[in-house]
């Protein structure tokens, strides 16, 4: 285990600084490696900067640019430039024009299109792209697209839900598609999902919640699955699904907190998935989403169900889907 | 992305490593730029087909290029070809697939790819897959990958053999519970094979009894050797929660809600208090042992008029002692106890 | 022909091959000694050497005969000095004793064979005196059992002192570090049985697997054992646990704080304890760190917590430490005997030896086991250790088929005073043929002879009256006793002799182990102990 001194603030100057400067690492064979990621990176530190209290500092102009460049004529979007549409970055696409508040830039119905075509009119299960790989991920991600553009009736939502709930296990969590083990992120996917269509009264909250809340282990960080280390992504999965849930407090805050202020780097900015590690945009932005559940201060608070700053959320007008319960 | 180690390097060494890398990088880039444009030209030759297998070897990662492969192989090795050479194009695919995946095990792209093979290929080898998913699955008893292919790969295999497997699959996972009963992913496959077990085997009630309290024996051998081990008390939980009524159908609500508070149930409920009462005088702080008693209780209760004052009275206790044993989830055992004097207030 | 040797001074000279004679040779000649390592016998290992079938009976025979026996060596005096006679035969013969042996008639191999068939000549004409020796008292049957042994002689390797080697302890680091461990094979002892009453044997259980698996350990028992191992692993960072229990009984500390009793208590105490002795002769320190030595060796290689060498573990061990010495120029000599040793009556110090062809050998240090040492410098001790053992080969396993097993009869379990514990090796170590099996038998000496102390165990185990076809059947058992003669047999010694224990009563080579390296120490205090050989194809261990 790492011997990191402990931490007590968020250093949100250092990583400002740092997400500002993810796009100069062209020096580093690493940037080249994970092009294929580069708009969910713009995801990650767009709204990890607006959670920060500064959204501006990337260009809006430039980001909304990117973004359209993104799209393809069949409404989807790529990971890059050129690179092949699919769900997972049509999502982070209009979550990133909904920050910016840029939906006018891109063709929606496209988009629409899109994802609708996305479903399996049988199972209702959603293909990430053309080649049908079927994940609890993709339903999320089209439901929560969908609901963003207000046009939830384009795809067969009970026949999604029905899927959703094929997914689900003995210990009241879900997998990532029909007899696949429970895992925090599929949890918070299905759990999500299930949230944005309003059929949260089929997840056993009380079952469920117990499971999420013993991802804390004794250093105070959460696992993703029984026996796993701890990490910081989960301290967004496990805490969302736990605040969907009405149950965020039955995990120890307190020592949470500490665990994922010890994983910033002091030096050069950023989160890593755990205190010592290499720190990364995506692992930051989650850190900073399970402080803003957590009520840290300094933070934004992040709307649990979108992971979208809850302004912006109610911005367009959503509904708050999920149980609300203020920390005593 | 994942679990890499913080570093100081010198100015020194970065220096150098920054040299290596810049070719390194600029030959990858190369390679990234040909191949685009052989996609962009939709030029499905073998050159490009070695693009994206130097592309891939370095980068698992890269979708695109996955597809653009596919897109290669179907309009060219693939196209107008005899089921031998498709067989044997597919057949080197799934070698190419097996190098990568010692590096990356936990690339769902990869398993993506090779899926794919597996339904293009005329002839696929289902239970070669079956062994080789065995192996991996030794490795790291956990890469739910593994499992999830093996989940694909099994129906695939039944169906060509016309056998069923679901009593060798639930033997495999006794195997896997057997080399190290922490496995969650072993106890979770069982709990999807159980009840499609005891459907196959159209058990009547006496011998799904049997089945179900041997599934009874083996979780309680695991929780007294090891009581904080977590997989064995969600299985048992869930075991107590289907009782007598597994079956396939996924609506738990429902099944609670139907599940006849008989007197078969009570004695279910009473035998399992007693065996988690007996751990418990072993181990009077195992959280799970009072855990699964305030389940078994609350359930007893709604079962029982007389006596529910008494039974309230000692899950509040339990409530207490969780309260001091499991610091982290306090507010949890709050709730639960709350909830207890909350019904008992209105009852009065 | 009288070998001359050309160089006649040394460091050290060391008389006998044995476990720690060979590894001083190795550590000495490591750190740049001279030295020249002689043994009157024609083989490696001494007392601790393993023979084939033949061998063994032969060995047997000469260990039968009378005791009186003396080489005719007297005292002289030479050139000043004392020259003291030794007696290697005689006195090697005197450290054992009860031995007999037979053979069985194994009607079940005899289906090729008709009742009244004449007995038939085996091919190897080797053999035939040795059967000679024997034949004349057996029945057909046990004589076609003889044959077939024979046939099959040099398949076998049995040791006269078989030991096994924990996964973690002294042995086999040094293995590893020494190199040695390059010259060895080896296979996992996982399994470990105990005779329970009712004529039953339970598996142990000593992993967190092996509890849990277990059908013969009830619930409660699987918790309270859990929950001692688990402390036992890591006992020393407990104290407050054992507090005032340190010199207590090790049983009563188990009794009285883990409530472990009965069937359970015995299989702590004498299978993964492993005691040799009686419960209450080993107090709670000693029975942890026994317990905490066997847990720590679990898991190292797979679910075992000891390895067998191939091939006989004290000759093969005992010949890869003399390959190192050998490698950094120690001289051999096997079927070397020496005659006298010199003494300095005057500073009472060894100043050399002559040996058999009348050579004068001289060295500053004498390494040596008791075999070699003058009657005339070793005192009586009838207080000596003794040893019961029995070598059996069997037709067929035992509880089941596996490379290596170990079988404990705890103390009372079969009218035995002391624990028994039974080795069964199979092919896969080869100790025997493929369709054979080896039982050795070993416990602490109580009764009037080895047979009467383990034939009773023997006959739980094996069908020896040939009433059950269903169990295994034995073919041969060679019984024997040996002393455990220690350093104080010889305290009138220069103290420039330094003699080696015999094979002691423990299951493995510890104690031998620490006894070479405490003699290296005491001989040269500041060196290092046989260092790393550096070696870039380290293939057979990889140091973890």
């Amino acid at each position: 285990m790492d011997t990191s001194e402990k931490q007590t603030r968020l250093l949100v100057d250092l990583h400002v600084k740092y997400i500002q400067s993810l796009d100069t690492k062209k020096d580093d064979l690493e940037y080249w490696l994970t092009e294929h990621l580069r708009l969910s990176g713009v995801y990650w530190g767009l709204t990890a900067l607006d959670l920060l209290n500064n959204v501006d500092a990337l260009k809006k102009e430039d980001v909304v640019k990117y973004v359209v460049s993104c799209q393809h004529d069949n409404g989807g979007f790529s990971g890059h430039i050129g690179h092949d549409p699919h769900l997972l970055y049509t999502l982070y696409a209009v979550q990133i024009l909904v920050i910016e508040d840029a939906l006018d830039a891109v063709n929606v119905d496209k988009i629409v299109e899109y994802v609708a075509s996305r479903q399996d009119r049988d199972t209702g299960a959603f293909t990430g792209d053309e080649w049908g790989e079927i994940d609890t991920r993709f339903s999320y991600c089209a439901l929560s697209c969908l609901s963003l553009l207000k046009r939830l009736d384009a795809v067969n939502v009970s026949k999604a839900v029905e899927f959703i709930m094929l997914c689900k296990n003995f210990d009241g969590g879900f997998g990532n598609s029909p007899g696949a083990e429970s895992h925090a992120a599929q949890i918070f996917c299905c759990v999500g999902a299930l949230a944005i269509v309003n059929s949260l009264h089929l997840v056993d909250a009380d079952l469920l919640g117990w499971w999420l809340c013993e991802r804390q282990l004794k250093n105070g960080g959460l696992n993703g699955r029984p026996e796993k280390l701890e990490d910081v992504c989960y301290s967004w999965w496990v805490l969302s699904t736990l605040s969907i849930l009405g149950r965020l407090h039955w995990i120890n805050r307190e020592k949470l907190i500490e665990f994922v202020l010890t994983a910033q780097d002091s030096e050069g900015g950023g989160i890593a998935d755990r205190p010592g590690d290499m720190a990364d945009v995506f692992h930051t932005l989650f850190g900073l989403t399970g402080l803003s559940l957590l009520e840290y201060p300094d933070l934004k608070p992040v709307d649990p169900v979108y992971c979208l700053p809850k302004h912006v959320v109610q911005r367009i007008g959503l509904a708050e889907r999920y149980h609300h319960k203020e920390f005593q | 992305m994942h679990a890499r180690k913080r570093a100081k390097p010198s100015a020194e060494a970065e220096k150098h490593r920054k040299e290596k890398e810049a070719t390194k990088i600029k030959e990858y880039k190369n390679l990234v730029e040909s191949c685009f444009q052989k996609k962009d030209k939709k030029e499905f030759d073998n050159d490009a087909f070695i693009l994206t297998t130097n592309i891939l070897s370095q980068n698992p990662d890269f979708y695109t290029i996955w597809n653009f492969r596919r897109l290669i192989l179907l309009s060219g090795t693939l196209k107008e070809c005899s089921e031998e050479e498709k067989q044997q194009t597919l057949s080197s695919e799934l070698i190419f697939l097996q190098e990568l995946f010692q590096l990356n095990p936990k690339s769902y792209w990869i398993f993506n790819h090779r899926r794919w093979c597996l339904e293009t290929m005329p002839n696929p080898d289902w239970n070669k897959e079956l062994q080789l998913i065995g192996k991996v699955l030794e490795l790291d008893a956990r890469n739910f990958h593994a499992w999830d292919y093996r989940r694909y790969v099994t129906p695939k295999l039944s169906y060509a053999t016309e056998t069923s497997l679901t009593q060798t699959e639930f033997d495999f996972t006794t195997t896997k519970i057997n080399q190290s009963f922490s496995n969650y992913s072993a106890w979770h496959q069982r709990s999807k094979l159980l009840p499609i077990l005891i459907k196959e085997k159209n058990l009547d009630e006496l011998e799904k009894k049997k089945l179900i309290d041997k599934e009874f024996e083996l979780v309680k051998a695991a929780f007294y050797t090891d009581p904080d081990d977590q997989s064995a008390w969600l299985y048992h939980r869930w075991l107590i929660g289907q009782g007598s009524n597994i079956s396939t159908s996924q609506m738990d609500e429902e099944i609670k809600d139907s599940s006849i508070k008989s007197s078969e149930r009570i004695e279910l409920l009473q035998r399992e208090i007693n065996v988690v009462r007996e751990l418990l005088e072993l181990e009077p702080d195992s959280k799970f042992c009072l855990q699964t008693l305030i389940t078994l209780l609350s359930e007893l209760k709604t079962n029982t008029k007389e006596g529910s004052k008494k039974i309230d009275d000692e899950i509040i206790t339990f409530c207490d002692r969780l309260i001091k044993i499991d610091k982290f989830r306090t507010k949890r055992y709050e709730d639960l106890r709350s909830k207890i004097t909350l019904s008992q207030q209105q009852n009065h | 022909m009288p070998q001359q040797l050309e160089v006649t001074e040394y460091d050290v000279i060391i008389l006998g091959t044995g476990f720690v004679e060979s590894i001083l040779a190795g550590a000495l000649a490591r750190i740049g000694k001279s030295v020249l390592h002689l043994d009157s016998n024609e083989y490696y290992g001494g007392s601790w050497t393993s023979f084939n079938f033949q061998e063994l009976l032969e060995w047997a025979q000469l260990l039968q005969g009378h005791v009186e026996e003396s080489n005719g060596y007297s005292q002289e005096n030479f050139e000043g000095k004392k020259a003291l006679p030794t007696d290697f035969s005689k006195v090697r013969r005197q450290a054992y004793s009860a031995i007999e042996y037979e053979l069985y008639a194994n009607i079940k191999q005899t289906n090729s064979t008709e009742e009244n068939e004449e007995y038939h000549q085996p091919e190897q004409d080797t053999s035939e005196e040795t059967i000679h020796h024997v034949s004349t008292r057996l029945s057909n049957f046990e004589r076609e059992t003889l044959a077939k042994l024979l046939k099959d002689s040099r398949q076998f390797n049995l040791d006269i002192a078989p030991k096994i080697m924990p996964c973690r302890g002294e042995l086999i680091e040094l293995l590893i570090s020494s190199g040695v461990g390059r010259y060895l094979e080896f296979k996992a002892l996982d399994k470990t049985y105990i005779y329970s009453d009712q004529d039953n044997f339970d598996k142990v259980p000593c992993s967190k697997e092996d509890v849990f698996t277990s059908q013969t350990v009830t619930l409660t028992d699987k918790r309270k054992l859990m929950r001692f191992l688990t402390f036992a692993l890591d006992f020393d960072n407990s104290p407050e646990t054992f507090e005032g229990y340190e010199e207590k009984p090790y049983d009563i500390f188990l009794r009285e704080k883990f409530q472990i009793d009965s069937k359970l208590l015995s299989a702590v105490l004498y299978a993964i304890a492993l005691i040799r002795t009686k419960a209450n002769d080993v107090n709670t320190v000693q029975g942890l760190t026994y317990t905490q030595r066997y847990l720590k060796s679990l898991g190292r290689y797979g679910n075992a917590a000891f390895l067998v060498a191939l091939y006989g573990a004290g000759s093969e061990i005992s010949q890869g430490f003399c390959r190192i010495s050998a490698v950094f120029g120690g001289i051999y000599m096997l079927k070397h005997s020496v005659k006298h040793l010199l003494i300095d009556e005057s500073s009472n110090n060894f100043t050399g030896l002559i040996d058999v062809n009348g050579q004068q050998l001289s060295s500053t240090y004498l390494i040596t086991s008791i075999d070699y040492i003058p009657e005339k410098l070793l005192q009586e001790n009838e207080e000596c250790e003794q040893i019961s053992r029995a070598i059996v080969i069997i037709d067929r396993y035992i509880h089941e088929e596996s490379d290596a097993t170990l079988t404990i009869f705890p103390p009372d379990s079969v009218g035995n005073e002391y624990p028994i514990s039974v080795f069964q090796f199979s092919e896969g170590t080869r100790t025997c043929p493929k369709d054979k099996y080896v039982l050795y038998m070993s416990t602490k000496a109580s009764g009037k002879s080895a047979k009467e102390d383990l034939h009773k165990a023997l006959e739980k185990l094996v069908d020896v009256s040939n009433d059950d076809a269903s169990l295994s059947s034995p073919l041969f058992a060679l019984f024997y006793r040996h002393k455990f003669r220690n350093t104080t047999l010889s305290s009138l010694l220069p103290n420039n002799i330094i003699v080696t224990n015999d094979p002691d009563s423990s299951l493995d080579f510890e104690t031998a182990t620490i006894q070479a390296k405490q003699l290296f120490e005491k001989m040269c205090p500041n060196e290092e102990f046989l260092p790393v050989v550096p070696d870039p194809d380290d293939d057979d261990f990889s140091v973890d």
